[in-house]
């Protein structure tokens, strides 16, 4: 004999909500799982893409300088290294690179594990992905 | 920006509760501008208590199959309707074990099912009858609960 039961009928993630960003409507969902992270980032009501992000150092040696955080000058820029693997959708550099701002920018770098990450954006700009950025800190790390 | 504290904590239909407050007639709704909804549910089928995590969205459905002590992403599918007239279903995995996976092989069902794209995950283990007794009672509780997954 089977048994359900609805533990929790609002919402089946660590975080789940919408923001308006620039005008667009962005869905955000988290969650975290044993061996991986996943986020989803869609302004589009649907996922164009999943990609696979490696982290290819070590957790507290990912940001240099560690004890100061993220290098935000141009010159002295350095970014977290990763190994991204597009598992489904459209590969453009575009994403990856929005994937790597993000990384970079955000608590996304203190992932454990691999992440697993779909970024449906309709226009890849800097003012997106840094308004994107500030969600990602305030309303989920 | 300021509203995103309050976001978070007020986890699940924000998107609903702007459409509310906003009348309808001044801002129909697109497709990509309905909010995605989901919701958790824990299953007992036999001794196996699996853990079933919906994201509804817009044409699709995002599922995953976990055990309730350990949950983990290894393998990751996506099935979908072909263009009419086409009845076929188009479906790969995309994460895990290439071939027929447990994860595709419930996708295809599911997008057989309902018409719909279904990304699906399962990832448990299990003999052939306590699978089959699962993916029965999986399909009773959606049809009892249809407007959560289409």
């Amino acid at each position: 004999m089977s048994v359900f039961e609805t533990k929790n009928d609002k919402c089946g993630f660590h975080k789940q909500f919408a923001v308006d960003i620039n005008g667009n409507n962005t869905e955000f969902v988290f969650h975290e799982f044993e061996n991986k992270w996943m986020l989803l980032i869609t302004q589009l009501g649907k996922l164009p893409a999943f990609y696979n992000v490696a982290f290819d150092v070590k957790r507290d040696h990912r940001v240099l300088p560690f004890t100061h955080g993220p290098v935000d000058d141009p010159e002295f820029h350095v970014s977290v290294p990763v190994t991204m693997t597009c598992c489904m959708g459209v590969d453009s550099d575009e994403i990856r690179g929005g994937i790597q701002f993000l990384i970079n920018k955000t608590a996304i770098n203190k992932c454990p594990s691999e992440l697993l990450i779909a970024l449906g954006l309709k226009k890849i700009e800097s003012e997106d992905l840094r308004a994107i950025a500030k969600v990602l800190e305030n309303g989920i790390f | 920006m300021e509203s995103c504290a309050v976001l978070q904590d007020a986890c699940g239909d924000i998107a609903k509760i702007q459409q509310q407050q906003t009348p309808a007639a001044a801002t129909p709704a697109t497709a990509s501008s309905l909010p995605f909804a989901s919701h958790m549910a824990q299953l007992v089928v036999g001794s196996v208590q699996v853990t079933l995590r919906v994201l509804k969205m817009n044409g699709s459905t995002l599922i995953f199959l976990g055990t309730t002590d350990a949950e983990r992403v290894d393998e990751f599918a996506m099935a979908m309707p072909s263009r009419p007239p086409s009845k076929q279903i188009v479906s790969t995995t995309f994460l895990g074990e290439s071939g027929q996976s447990d994860s595709l092989v419930l996708a295809n069902k599911l997008a057989m099912r309902y018409g719909r794209q279904f990304y699906v995950s399962f990832n448990l283990q299990m003999d052939a009858v306590t699978r089959a007794q699962f993916e029965a009672a999986l399909v009773s509780y959606m049809q009892k609960n249809l407007e959560m997954f289409v």
